[in-house]
This record gives structure tokens, C-alpha cells and sequence, in this order.
């Protein structure tokens, strides 16, 4: 039979029962929908954090102490392990050893909470290199100074914070030049970062920024760093830079077996690479949820197909009495079912783009970011051929059944 | 060489109890050009024989040769393709497709034909205007008299040029003054255009265009008579 008379036919059996057919691809409708808003909101997810990642710099490299974690407990083991001092720091520092670092920050983290006049706060107190800090570009000063190398030679009691954390404890009050209190130690404030969406990477907001000298000193009485941030002169540089941290704290420390680094390095291209995976693995599973609607879908074409094959007993046989071969029928039903599926797929494909860019929208507004509005070429794509292959599966039993029936008996058929 | 010659039809139907013998042993030669009417009680069998020479339903036993071509040995296929090219019927019930069109009715056989797409509309046109139906063309069956569906059912019996046309009881469910005009077209396709028709009918006076009359009764041939009368006029 001809294609395009096939396809007439079943184009014109759907519009025989449109609320039939509407309410049969609903299945599928739902489960393209889901899929290519959730692959929409992945993929605005995916390059609003990796432009935040990449917005720290692809030359800065991150050094931490201990194994690189592959499991929960070596996270802990990183926390607390001491092979990072200020003698690394030093090894580090001499152009002999690394000569294309440029810069170089400490990171200690502090755990305590805050207090102003009676208000307390927790926020994240990290002692740092306030330059170092504001060269990675997404943190800014609203107001007042930051401290400097002075001030971290002298263990400065001198703290920078964020504007939650001047808005807890201050309210309305100018927090410039005021005291607060870490851990019976005070610190004056020397400066306000300014607001930044809820919805950044790195929440500059919940920020107290002291002098890494101070945070050893005064806080944590401890003389080894969380991690050191440091910035490579370019991002060609970064691999060769990365040998040459490595050789020179394997060196310091008498490493000569490899698997034996009490130290890991990370890049910003590791970072990317591994939040892309994650994110990949969380689209994956979740479209994955979102197929189960197809199959469920796919039965409720199946199940209105056969219910079609019986009601139209008697318009089979009379095609079949015309001449009709079991293959027509076949291809008249599968072409029903498909089309049906590819019309459920188009729906789900317009309403998950739609509602992908609502999510946008609502997204941008609400965690006040960029959130960019990504049309998911590739789901619909993969939704497009999914649909097809959903009524291919699903309408063949009904259309074998149909093609079999003998003419005679589909033709007294009442 | 005759187009149709059946030897020995049986037609048993296993059922519980007895086994209901509906063709008990037919022998049935029709020349080409022949006008023939198959009369008999309900029950006789006359559907039945329509239905194996029609191939829509195969004989438990017996031997069929359509146009020389033994055919009870085709494949559902072959017999698909055999109906499509050489067979056209005409139902007691119409059987047109609803919410279709009369145009796209009378294409339909063409469909799953060799024809050439763009000569159907062509064809099926023709036709409905031979059987004065052209100012129903896009009309659907809902809106055609039971007299105007019949002749849309035998326009799309024609479209495809077969060698034989059965129809079964096409007046059954006409009156009069309709079937007349459904008889009288088949009576013009015997005369004029040479058509082989064979019809069912209960009716003696729809029987009597028919130039041989075959009648049955319990799943025999009872008589086959030539009468001439019907050429005359």
C-alpha cells in the first residue's frame, strides 16, 4: 500500500476519535515532558555552575592535604591531616621550585560562630588572602578596605564579612569599624562584600574573611592549612605547574612512591570534569524515572489499539476483501499507533520546552543568577525516537492481531 | 476455458454435536460474460459458495480453478492480490467506510493495487458518474440513501477492472424502486461492457434478469437453468 494513502488513513483514524487519541498519548505526553524539562533544567544547571567553576579561573589550582577522597571517610581524613604548613607554603613560594605560580592563598577553615552585641551568627569563617580573594572575580567589596600582607604577618584581629552575616548581626547598623567576637577573640570589621544571589556557587554572603595567620593563631591553634589556593601565570601553564608542585612537595616530604602522596591536587578542568559527570549521572537517572511514564504511556496506546482493532473488526475485513494483504493491515495499524506516539511526542516536546523556559525564568528571578534558557536538542531528539519506538512496540500486537483476521469472519462481524 | 470451475465444494463447519455441512459436494462452471443468479432458501448454502468463489473463505474440500489457476492452494497473499485484481463484490450490508468520503470509498480497492496513484482519482471519478452518483462525490454514506450507497458499493467493485463481480443480495436491503436501479446497473455491466455477474438473490423477479439460474438447497445444486428471455430485451 502507499505510503502516503497509510499514512492518510491513520491520520484520519486518530481525528476519527480526538478525544480518544488525546487522552491515549497522555501517557506519553507526560513522560516527554517530564524528560525534556528535566534535561532542559540539567543542562541551565550544568553551565551555570561549571561558569561559576570556570569563572575562578582555569589557572587556579587547588592543593589539599591527604589522599584525593574516594569515599566518605577520606573526606575526613583530608580535614584533619596536617601535611600542609607554612613550610610547604615556603617550598612553595621559591621560583626555583615552581616558577610559574603567581599567587598564593592559605585556606584555613574555622568552625565558629559569631557574635555582636548579643547577636550570634554562624557563618563560614575562613582565614584567607583578601586579594587573593577578590582576583577570583566573583567576590567584590561593597564597602571599607580588606587586609593586607602586613596585616597577616601581624596576625591582624581584622575581618571582612558578607552581607548576611552584616545583616544578622547588625540589621541596619553600619558594621565598618565595629567589633565583633570569634571565640572570645575580637575582630574588627574592616569590611562589607557585597550581595550576591542566593544561587552562586560559592555563597560570599555567609562569609567571614580573617587573615590565615589570625585563623592559626587565635582560632584553631593549629599550623597546618585546609588547602592552598594558587594561581598559575597561565592556563598553559597549569599541567606544568602541577608537576612541579607535585615534585617539590613529594621532595619536601621524601615521597618516592607515588601512591604514597600525603597531598592531592586539583585543577579547575578536574573540578568541571567531575561536576559534569554528577550532573550527567543526576539527568540520566531522573529521565530514567521520567521513561517509566513511556512505558506506562505505551500500554495505554497498546490497550486503546486493541480496543480500535475490535471496533474496526469490520472495516478490516472489508479492506481485506478488497484486497487488502496481511501486511497492509499491519502497517495500517502500526502507522495509527506510531503516529499517535509521534503526536504525544510533539505535545511533550513543546510543553517541556515551554515549561523548561518558565523554570528559567523562575529560576533567574528566584535565586537571582543568570540562569540560561537551553533548548534540549538531544532530548528531543532522543524524546522524538523514544515516542516513535513506544508505538512501534506497543501497536505491533495489536496490529498482528488485526492483520490475521480472516475476511470473511472480520466481514460478519458485528 | 472457463473463468471459474469449482469441482466437488465442500463446506463443513465443525461445531459441537454434529458437524454442520454447509457445501455438501458443488460443481460450478461459469464462462466469462455470464450473467448468473443464485437462488435459495436462508441455509441453503448460497453465501457460502459466494464466499469459496469470491476467496474470501476457503472450501473444507474440492477443487477451484479461477481463470485456469488452481487457487485454493494460494497463500492468504496471493488470494489478497487475485480479490484486489479480478474479484469485486457487492454486499448485502454496503460495507462502505464511514466518515469517508464516496470519492475516497471507490478509491479504496486502489489502494492496494498496482495502479499508479495519480490515475486514481480518474478511475473512481469515471465510475461514480457511471453510476450517476458525481453530485455525491464528497458526500459520506450518512448522507446517501440505501439505493446510493449500493452504487457507490459497486462503483468501488469496478475500480479496479475485475473479471468477475459477486454480488450478494444487493437489493436485500433496498426498496423496490432502489433495487431496481442497482439491478439495472448490473444488467448494463453484463450487457454493455461484457461484465461477469454473479448475483444471490431471493428475489424471482430480480433472478429473472439473470440469464442462468442456479439454485440450491441444503448445500446442493438443486437446478441450473439457462433462460433466454432475459437477453431479449
Amino acid at each position: 500500500m502507499k505510503l502516503q494513502f497509510t499514512l492518510h488513513t491513520a491520520n484520519r483514524a486518530i481525528r476519527a476519535n480526538k478525544v480518544r487519541s488525546g487522552l491515549t498519548v497522555l501517557g506519553i505526553v507526560i513522560g516527554i515532558t517530564a524528560i525534556m524539562l528535566i534535561v532542559s533544567i540539567g543542562e541551565g544547571a550544568q553551565s551555570l555552575i561549571l561558569g561559576q567553576i570556570e569563572g575562578l579561573g582555569a589557572e587556579t589550582i587547588v592543593l589539599r592535604p591527604g589522599r584525593e577522597p574516594k569515599g566518605p571517610t577520606d573526606f575526613a581524613q583530608t580535614l584533619f591531616s596536617d601535611s600542609i604548613k607554612t613550610r610547604e607554603l615556603e617550598a612553595l613560594k621559591r621560583k626555583e621550585n615552581v616558577p610559574d605560580i603567581v599567587e598564593m592563598a592559605p585556606v584555613v577553615f574555622v568552625s565558629e560562630s559569631v557574635s555582636y552585641q548579643g547577636e550570634t551568627f554562624r557563618p563560614s569563617i575562613i582565614g584567607w588572602v583578601a586579594e587573593f580573594m577578590l582576583s577570583m572575580g566573583n567576590i567584590t567589596l561593597e564597602r571599607g578596605t580588606i587586609f593586607d600582607e602586613t596585616d597577616i604577618r601581624q596576625d591582624a584581629a581584622v575581618a571582612i564579612i558578607g552581607a548576611k552575616v552584616a545583616e544578622e548581626l547588625f540589621g541596619a547598623e553600619d558594621p565598618i569599624g565595629k567589633a565583633i567576637r570569634i571565640k572570645d577573640k575580637n575582630f574588627r570589621v574592616i569590611g562589607l562584600l557585597e550581595e550576591k544571589g542566593a544561587g552562586t556557587f560559592f555563597n560570599s554572603n555567609n562569609l567571614v574573611v580573617i587573615p590565615y595567620t589570625t585563623a592559626q593563631s587565635y582560632l584553631t591553634g593549629t599550623n597546618h592549612f585546609q588547602e592552598i589556593m594558587i594561581r598559575a601565570s597561565s592556563p598553559e601553564t597549569v599541567l606544568r605547574t602541577v608537576a612541579d608542585i607535585e615534585t617539590t612537595m613529594r621532595d619536601l616530604h621524601n615521597i618516592s612512591d607515588i601512591t604514597k602522596d600525603d597531598f592531592y591536587i586539583e585543577t579547575q578542568q578536574g573540578v568541571i570534569e567531575q561536576v559534569g559527570t554528577i550532573l550527567t549521572a543526576l539527568t540520566a537517572f531522573l529521565s530514567a524515572v521520567s521513561a517509566i511514564a513511556l512505558v506506562v504511556g505505551g500500554i495505554g496506546v497498546m490497550n486503546v489499539m486493541l480496543v480500535s482493532v475490535t471496533e474496526r473488526t469490520k472495516e478490516i475485513g472489508l479492506r481485506k476483501a478488497l484486497g487488502a494483504k496481511n501486511r497492509d493491515i499491519m502497517a495500517q495499524f502500526l502507522f495509527e499507533a506510531v503516529l499517535l506516539t509521534l503526536f504525544g511526542g510533539f505535545i511533550g516536546i513543546s510543553l517541556g520546552a515551554l515549561f523548561g523556559y518558565i523554570a528559567s525564568i523562575g529560576l533567574s528571578q528566584g535565586l537571582g543568577v543568570e540562569w540560561e534558557f537551553t533548548f534540549p536538542w538531544k532530548a528531543m531528539l532522543v524524546g522524538l525516537s523514544v515516542s516513535a519506538v513506544v508505538g512501534l512496540v506497543f501497536g505491533i500486537y495489536p496490529a498482528r492481531k488485526a492483520s490475521r483476521k480472516s475476511p470473511i469472519e472480520a466481514l460478519r462481524y458485528e | 476455458m472457463p473463468l471459474i470451475e469449482a469441482k466437488q465444494l465442500k463446506m463443513i463447519y465443525a461445531s459441537e454435536g454434529a458437524p454442520t455441512v454447509a457445501l455438501g459436494g458443488v460443481d460450478c462452471t461459469i464462462e466469462k460474460g455470464e450473467f448468473v443468479a443464485v437462488m435459495g432458501p436462508s441455509g441453503s448454502g448460497k453465501s457460502t459458495l459466494l464466499q469459496i468463489l469470491g476467496l474470501l473463505d476457503r472450501p473444507t474440500e474440492g477443487e477451484y480453478h479461477f481463470d485456469g489457476k488452481s487457487v485454493a492452494k494460494y497463500s492468504d497473499d496471493e488470494q489478497a492480490e487475485l480479490r484486489n485484481r479480478s474479484i469485486g463484490f457487492v454486499f448485502q450490508q454496503f460495507n462502505l467506510l464511514a466518515r469517508t468520503s464516496v470519492l475516497e470509498n471507490v478509491k479504496l480497492p486502489l489502494a492496494y493495487s498496482s495502479v499508479p496513484q495519480k490515475e486514481w482519482d480518474s478511475r473512481a471519478k469515471k465510475l461514480i458518474e457511471a453510476v450517476g452518483l458525481s453530485h455525491r462525490m464528497y458526500h459520506e454514506p450518512s448522507q446517501l440513501s440505501g439505493g446510493e450507497k449500493q452504487r457507490v458499493a459497486i462503483a468501488r467493485a469496478l475500480v479496479t477492472n475485475p473479471e468477475i463481480i459477486f454480488a450478494d443480495e444487493p437489493t436485500g436491503n433496498l426498496d423496490s424502486a432502489s433495487g431496481a436501479k442497482v439491478i439495472e446497473i448490473l444488467r448494463k455491466l453484463h450487457n454493455e461492457d461484457g461484465h461477469t455477474v454473479v448475483l444471490i438473490t431471493h428475489d424471482e423477479a430480480v433472478a429473472r434478469e439473470a440469464k442462468r439460474v442456479i439454485a440450491l438447497k441444503d448445500g446442493m445444486i438443486v437446478s441450473d437453468t439457462v433462460t433466454v428471455h432475459a437477453s431479449k430485451r
